[in-house]
């Protein structure tokens, strides 16, 4: 699997304000790679410096393992925040004004739009777009030039149900050509359902970078209860107990280290405590994030 | 160069200000050059206005002049209003961050923006000369009668009122042509001048006022410059030296007679050249250093 892009030490400060701090990334192709964190967290402006559109304060990246961004520009298809295009202009001729950009075949036009189901439409004028529409047709201005790579920030954003659907199954099937996918969201759970690697961001700062298996694994939780008459104490008292928190029925704990559920019962067991309740709880990337970055 | 100019090309066509600034200049021309000259040449309707006229050409080398001195008012408050609009909406709708992200380098974006402006201060320059050669030709074959002609103004004060015939000879056709390679520098000067500006504010109305603004403040400092006992300095700064390439004749013509007129400064033509090198290189450096939001 050959190494797509790499981040190193990369910073934006703006004045004293640190919005990117010292980030470090790998990713390679193929992967289809989320970007999370809460706003003001810096993953648009990381996604302009990878783009060169915002001037890194210090650090590199280099994409394809080229130090040179200007030449891997036309393996690299690109939405950054809220879709632009020349609102007078029809959805061909904003295509063609890409597409020259980007020097590739205007016959790629009807292609795209076809792909993202707006082939009917290329001819009404952008201003006329839903949001949906304007999102689906800044990816086929991404797609334009058939690259390696698609980055894409907040597609989702602003669309209803339908629409987060009609675009999660689109970005799926781009994944599934090979292509390498870079996506941040605030919508976690599309994030879980589309990604199969993540980074973490917080205050600039990277905080978890992984599979989304791995980061879901790291540390395990689990449903437990017992009638134990002094149950709650003895979870507080378990040293292999991180944390615990009550639900309507059981106990929600979170352990030290990646037991499984039979290591569980039994160090449970040796303690005196005999569990009627033990399931491993599957945990949500929403939940993950929500405990990292809180 | 081609790509960019037709990708700007595609870009601008929609404008709704690119077109009326860009009507405005090339049916204007032509009314005020051609069109009032030859009525008020005839009289004005019987009205007798023959002299009230201030563009009246009376020779080849003032026909050049009057052109483009009239189209470099239009350039400066027509044309590079289209520039000015047009860059700062790009900014404005974020389409300038948009096209970086598409596949354009800074430097192919830079390279689109002063394309684009060469070639309208060319197509304009064109223009210009279309409709001087026009007026040249027109005015050189109705000319009038040099026993009918008022005295020049410096007869007039000096009491010697006399006609004074070889003002009044057309000349040859293209007397004062460098007037066009006047026009030619001045323009792609100011509209220099409105990139750097559009690209410093990126804010519309912003980038109008400062447009204006340094035109003042270049006032202000030929002002206080003179006061200081600085008169050989004034015509080296940038405005003065794009100003030079067409000044103000009409005092000069008046007191001097018409063959004062036929004089392309070469000091300022070079000048406004080096100023033009240097304002690109500052717009680079301006657009570079930032980033694009």
């Amino acid at each position: 699997m050959s190494e797509v892009l790499e981040i190193k030490n990369l910073s934006k400060k703006y004045g004293n304000f640190i919005a990117v701090d010292n980030l470090s990334l790998k990713i390679n192709s193929g992967e289809v790679f989320g970007i999370l964190g809460p706003n003001g967290s810096g993953k648009t402006t990381t996604l302009g410096m990878l783009l060169g559109v915002i001037n890194e304060s210090s650090g590199s990246y280099s994409w394809f393992g080229k130090p040179d961004f200007e030449n891997c520009r036309q393996q690299i298809g690109s939405i950054l925040e809220h879709p632009i295009f020349y609102p007078e202009l029809s959805a061909y001729r904003n295509l063609e004004i890409a597409s020259m950009i980007k020097g590739c075949d205007k016959n790629r036009i009807d292609v795209v739009l076809e792909r993202v189901g707006l082939l009917e439409r290329k001819k009404s004028n952008y201003n006329t777009f839903s949001l949906g529409m304007k999102q689906r047709l800044s990816l086929a201005s991404a797609l334009l030039s058939n690259p390696d790579v698609l980055v894409l920030d907040e597609p989702t954003n602003g669309l209803d149900p339908e629409g987060i659907n009609y675009m999660r199954e689109l970005i799926l099937s781009i994944a599934a050509e090979g292509k390498t996918i870079i996506i941040s969201s605030h919508l976690l759970d599309e994030i879980q359902k589309m990604c199969s690697h993540v980074a973490i961001l917080k205050n600039g700062k990277l905080i978890k970078a992984g599979s989304i298996a791995s980061i879901l694994s790291d540390k395990k939780h689990f449903e437990v209860n017992s009638k134990h008459p002094d149950f709650e104490e003895r979870l507080a008292s378990l040293s292999f107990v991180v944390s615990f928190a009550k639900e309507s029925s059981h106990y929600l704990i979170r352990c030290s280290e990646d037991f499984d559920s039979q290591v569980i019962n039994e160090m449970f067991f040796t303690e005196g405590i005999v569990l009627n309740h033990l399931v491993l709880h599957k945990e949500s990337l929403e939940a993950e994030f929500l405990n990292l970055v809180q | 160069m081609k790509k960019y100019l037709q990708i700007e090309y595609m870009k601008i066509k929609g404008n709704s200000s690119f077109k009326v600034f860009t009507l405005l200049f090339l049916i204007l021309m032509p009314i005020l050059i051609i069109v009032l000259p030859s009525y008020f040449k005839d009289g004005l309707f019987g009205l007798g206005m023959e002299d009230s006229y201030p563009f009246m050409p009376r020779t080849a080398s003032s026909t050049w002049y009057y052109t483009t001195y009239i189209a470099s008012w239009f350039s400066f408050y027509l044309l590079s209003f289209i520039i000015i609009f047009h860059i700062t909406s790009e900014y404005a709708a974020k389409t300038v961050r948009q096209n970086i992200i598409d596949g354009y380098s800074k430097l192919d974006y830079l390279k689109s923006k002063i394309g684009m402006v060469v070639f309208m201060a060319t197509a304009a320059t064109i223009y210009v000369f279309i409709i001087g050669l026009i007026a040249a030709l027109y005015f050189k074959g109705n000319q009038p009668d040099p026993s009918t002609q008022m005295p020049d103004l410096a007869s007039m004060m000096t009491g010697t009122l006399s006609n004074n015939s070889t003002e009044l000879d057309f000349g040859g056709m293209f007397d004062g042509i460098l007037f066009v390679l006047g026009f030619y520098i001045q323009i792609l000067a100011y509209f220099i001048v409105a990139v750097l500006i559009s690209m410093l504010v990126r804010k519309g109305a912003l980038a109008v006022l400062l447009f204006f603004g340094v035109f003042f403040i270049n006032m202000i400092l030929t002002a206080v410059i003179s006061t200081q006992g600085g008169e050989d300095l004034i015509e080296y700064l940038p405005f003065n030296s794009f100003s030079g390439l067409l000044p103000n004749f009409e005092m000069e013509f008046l007191l001097f007679g018409l063959g004062e007129m036929e004089t392309l400064s070469l000091t300022n033509a070079l000048l406004s050249i080096g100023y033009i090198v240097i304002f690109i290189f500052l717009t680079k450096v301006i657009f570079y250093k930032r980033d694009v939001v």
